[in-house]
């Protein structure tokens, strides 16, 4: 068992029951990521344990359900050292205003996993105590099953909920036990998802379905190009469309608004808005891949070097090289972004699906000059994040309109609002140089060429929210420059031994707005580092899964995962006529992942995906089916950008739209997807993401065992077998 | 202003006499979502290509956002997810639940609409069969694999009564 932990008692509190009786616990779940723009502030609870008389343990979750399972995941590891009755478990929506955010696949591996823990702990703790107390025993003498404890030496058994009034009148204990793994009942075993059923009659509440009494429905036209500004538009004209209520400039764009979301459609085909444009930067995809181009033989910035890569470089005749491209991507999230704003002279009330709750307050704040204290915001779920739902561009709208008009506003964007105004993953370039000696790597550079989400977000996006002091700062281009760091996530961080190696990058600006994407930088570093050591694999005349051993620790959790994928997969064993298989590993957000894509190329040059199989260690497993789930979902993210989707941009504008032109992975696409979980105590590693990176160099390699032809740019087009 | 069309309309949704007045242009999918506050069927792309907007009319399976109110026949039967079945319980949707289908949910009552309806038109499906049938409703959460094994366990049901 684990020593008992101590921590500090202000992280706890004790409150009184918003229904008049039983045990209330109240905790702080932070995020903690300053670079979003939170704020540290005095300590308020956010998340709580309520014990009800009749049982029930009711849990509010203070992360945004966005389809990662949080709902069933979190309340999973309270629950456990609760050892309570996971079938009197109920789940509500935190919405203290005391909330961060919900990305970086981080709500169990950073925050999660230690607070949830102690805070079951701690639960557990006071109800033992009151019915030791009850009986007159020592609480040594207790042990809690399913809700229940049980006095082993007179046979006295009690339920929590008998409990909860008298442990709610104890204190909060200084320090706590944490169960040993080996003893858990919950926590690595699969729970189905708390939000199933509601999910599937229709009743799940989303911001899109918030309705309020005299709600107006709007739509803002934003500029175009990128950063354009404002200079006239015939909204005269439009004002008197049916149904419309008014028609104003914002600083976002036009706003329109009407009595229903059919007027708004309808009136908005005919405005009319002349935008200006001066001294673009790389806003268009011609002039970018151009430029990207001509940075290659540019100076860039070292992040890592190991041995003598220069000298090497210089030295070595048989030089391999080549050149990876990857496509802007949107998210392209199921629910449109939307919001319901209610400003009034004296509150303001919000209902969005976020990622960044805290943030959306200091906007209305902004805007609206009101006290935080009068800003009340509702987390709704979300239809989808993907981490387009962090940026709370959008709220921005419903809240400049609501305070115009002083009503309740549902501001809506289209499908083609959303495809053309996103913060798109950056398209990026990645230039590697190696040598393989004797069936191993003997050299390995990789020169990444990307803009920065961070930087450009940081000035762009968050500034608004920041302390003075970092904008001055930020100003100066100091944070921006080591921010810049971020695009070689999965580049420098590399996890094969080799050695000689030169990790460098080239930041450069756009005006396309960029955004932290499924995988962020992780996504494009591990297309090129696992496509190029297939091709040096097969250069050196070596397996690519032996080569890449030979540069792992054997004991290593990224050996094992390799190892086990190519053993699970049938690697190197006959496949189905006319089926090849691709490998591809990567380690990002805390978990390692494996992939072997199964693959055929039609004679039309068509690739088709029969199976993928996946072996993931995460450390300690909490929910396995929400791995499965989130391993599955990063593939499907995945192969749709690998096989159909990118974005593309012309003169500042965005020339997808819809589901038509920005495709994405359909069911008659879907292979079969088999995840194995590699299982072990370690810390709780991310699952969100780490799924995703692996499967774009898994095709393109199978594909390259399939045709011998290597596929470079992404997403793959029959046009790239030719020649 | 510019004068507004409204005409009177009545609707058998879901089992229920339904009257409307509304914009004779406007999509089902508004006039549930807007007029009558029906919110179970979702807006996710307006041009028919996502079937996140999928309901019922007369028993098979179309998108809501495209099908002015108008176009409607005065016999013409609607039905949402929310009148699927009256708790929740159609054989599909228990067989989403138990196969732990949804993850953030909001293509699932279009998902669980064309299903449904497909269903009735071929009890025992293929994977094949399931893969065209559902082609036309996009998950981006990546939910697939279980959609298919949620229709294969939701036939079984059907045929096992």
């Amino acid at each position: 068992m684990d020593s008992p932990k101590s921590f500090s008692r202000r992280d706890f509190l004790k409150l009184g029951s918003v229904v008049g009786s039983g045990l209330v616990i109240g905790f702080h779940f932070p995020f903690g990521n300053k670079l979003m723009g939170a704020e540290v502030k005095e300590f308020k609870p956010n998340t709580f344990i309520s014990v009800l008389p009749d049982n029930r343990i009711i849990i509010s979750v203070a992360k945004a359900e966005m389809g990662q399972g949080i709902w069933t995941s979190l309340p999973m590891i309270i629950a456990e050292e609760m050892e309570a009755d996971w079938s009197n478990v109920e789940i509500v929506q935190s919405n203290e205003p005391d909330f961060f955010g919900t990305g970086g696949s981080s709500s169990i591996s950073r925050f999660g996993w230690k607070k949830m823990r102690e805070a079951g702990a701690i639960a557990k703790h006071m109800l033992v105590k009151a019915a030791s107390l009850k009986w007159e025993v020592s609480d040594k003498d207790c042990e809690v099953k399913k809700g229940i404890i049980y006095h082993k030496p007179s046979g006295k058994s009690i339920s929590f909920g008998l409990l909860a009034d008298q442990a709610s009148k104890l204190k909060i204990p200084r320090k706590v036990t944490l169960k040993d793994p080996n003893n858990y009942t919950i926590i690595g075993y699969d729970k189905l998802r708390t939000d199933s059923f509601i999910k599937t009659n229709g009743t799940a509440s989303y911001s899109m379905d918030i309705d309020i009494a005299g709600m107006v429905y709007a739509m803002v036209e934003r500029p175009s190009p990128f950063g354009a500004k404002y200079i006239s538009s015939n909204l005269k004209e439009v004002k008197v469309k049916p149904g419309i209520i008014d028609v104003f400039e914002t600083p976002r764009g036009v706003a329109i608004v009407g009595k229903n979301t059919w007027s708004v459609i309808q009136a908005r085909k005919s405005l009319k808005v002349k935008w200006d444009k001066k001294k673009p930067v790389n806003n268009d995809s011609d002039i970018y891949q151009a430029h990207m181009l001509s940075l290659i033989s540019e100076k860039a910035k070292a992040v890592r070097k190991e041995g003598s890569p220069k000298k090497v470089l210089k030295d070595t005749k048989d030089l391999f090289e080549a050149k990876y491209h990857l496509p802007f991507q949107t998210h392209a999230a199921m629910e449109p972004l939307n919001c319901v704003v209610d400003v009034k002279n004296d509150s303001c009330e919000i209902w969005v699906g976020t990622q960044n709750a805290n943030n959306a307050i200091d906007r209305a704040h902004k805007i609206t000059g009101l006290d935080k204290k009068k800003i009340k915001l509702n987390l709704t779920f979300l239809g989808g994040g993907f981490g387009r739902k962090s940026f709370n561009d959008w709220i921005d709208e419903g809240l400049y309109i609501s305070h115009k008009i002083k009503k309740p506003t549902k501001l809506i964007w289209l499908r083609e609002d959303d495809t053309k105004h996103g913060f798109y993953r950056p398209s990026s370039l990645h230039h590697m140089v190696g040598a393989i000696h004797e069936k191993k790597i003997h050299l390995w550079k990789h020169k990444v060429i990307s803009p920065d989400v961070v930087g450009q977000q940081m000035v762009y996006q968050y500034g608004a929210s920041l302390p003075g002091i970092a904008k001055g700062i930020m100003s100066l281009g100091i944070i921006k420059g080591k921010m810049s760091e971020i695009i070689t996530e999965g580049a420098k961080k590399i996890n094969y031994d080799f050695p000689n190696m030169l990790i460098e990058m080239k930041p450069f600006e756009t005006d396309v707005p960029l955004g932290f994407w499924r995988a962020v930088y992780d996504s494009q570093n591990a297309f090129a580092n696992e496509c190029f050591i297939d091709e040096l694999s097969y250069e050196g005349g070596i397996d690519p899964v032996k080569l890449r051993l030979k540069h792992l620790d054997p004991s290593s959790r990224s050996a094992i995962v390799i190892k086990k994928a190519a053993k699970v997969s049938g690697w190197g064993k006959k496949t189905k006529a006319g089926h090849s298989q691709g490998f591809a590993y990567h380690h990002s957000f805390g978990s390692h992942v494996a992939e072997v894509a199964e693959i055929s190329v039609s004679k039309s040059n068509k690739v088709k995906v029969h199976k993928v199989t996946c072996v993931v260690d995460c450390g300690q497993t909490v929910n396995p089916m929400t791995i499965r789930a989130q391993m599955q979902g990063a593939i499907v993210y995945g192969l749709g950008a690998t096989l159909k989707s990118e974005i593309t941009v012309q003169n500042g504008k965005v020339n997808q739209s819809n589901y038509d032109d920005y495709e994405v992975l359909r069911m008659n696409e879907m292979p079969q997807i088999d995840v194995h979980i590699i299982k072990n105590n370690e810390d709780p590693g991310g699952v969100g993401e780490p799924g995703l990176p692996p499967i774009a160099p898994a095709i393109t390699n199978a594909v390259f065992a399939a045709t011998g032809k290597r596929i470079r740019k992404l997403p793959i087009s029959p046009k790239d077998f030719k020649a | 202003m510019e004068k507004i069309e409204i005409s009177k309309f009545k609707l058998n949704l879901n089992g229920e006499v339904k009257r409307v007045e509304t914009d004779p242009s406007t999509p089902m999918l508004w006039v549930l979502r807007d007029e009558l506050k029906l919110t179970g069927t979702k807006f996710g792309c307006g041009r028919g290509l996502c079937g996140a907007c999928t309901i019922h009319l007369n028993g098979i399976e179309v998108r809501s956002c495209q099908m002015p109110i108008d176009s409607l026949e005065e016999d013409d039967e609607i039905t949402t997810i929310e009148g699927l079945s009256k708790e929740g319980d159609h054989p599909v949707q228990k067989a989403w639940v138990a196969n732990d289908v949804p993850q953030c949910g909001y293509c699932q009552s279009g998902q669980i609409m064309t299903a449904s309806a497909f269903l009735k038109r071929n009890n025992s499906p293929s994977d094949d069969d399931i893969n065209n049938a559902m082609k036309m409703n996009i998950c981006r959460c990546g939910t697939y694999q279980r959609v298919r094994k949620a229709i294969h366990s939701a036939s079984e049901e059907i045929n096992n009564g």
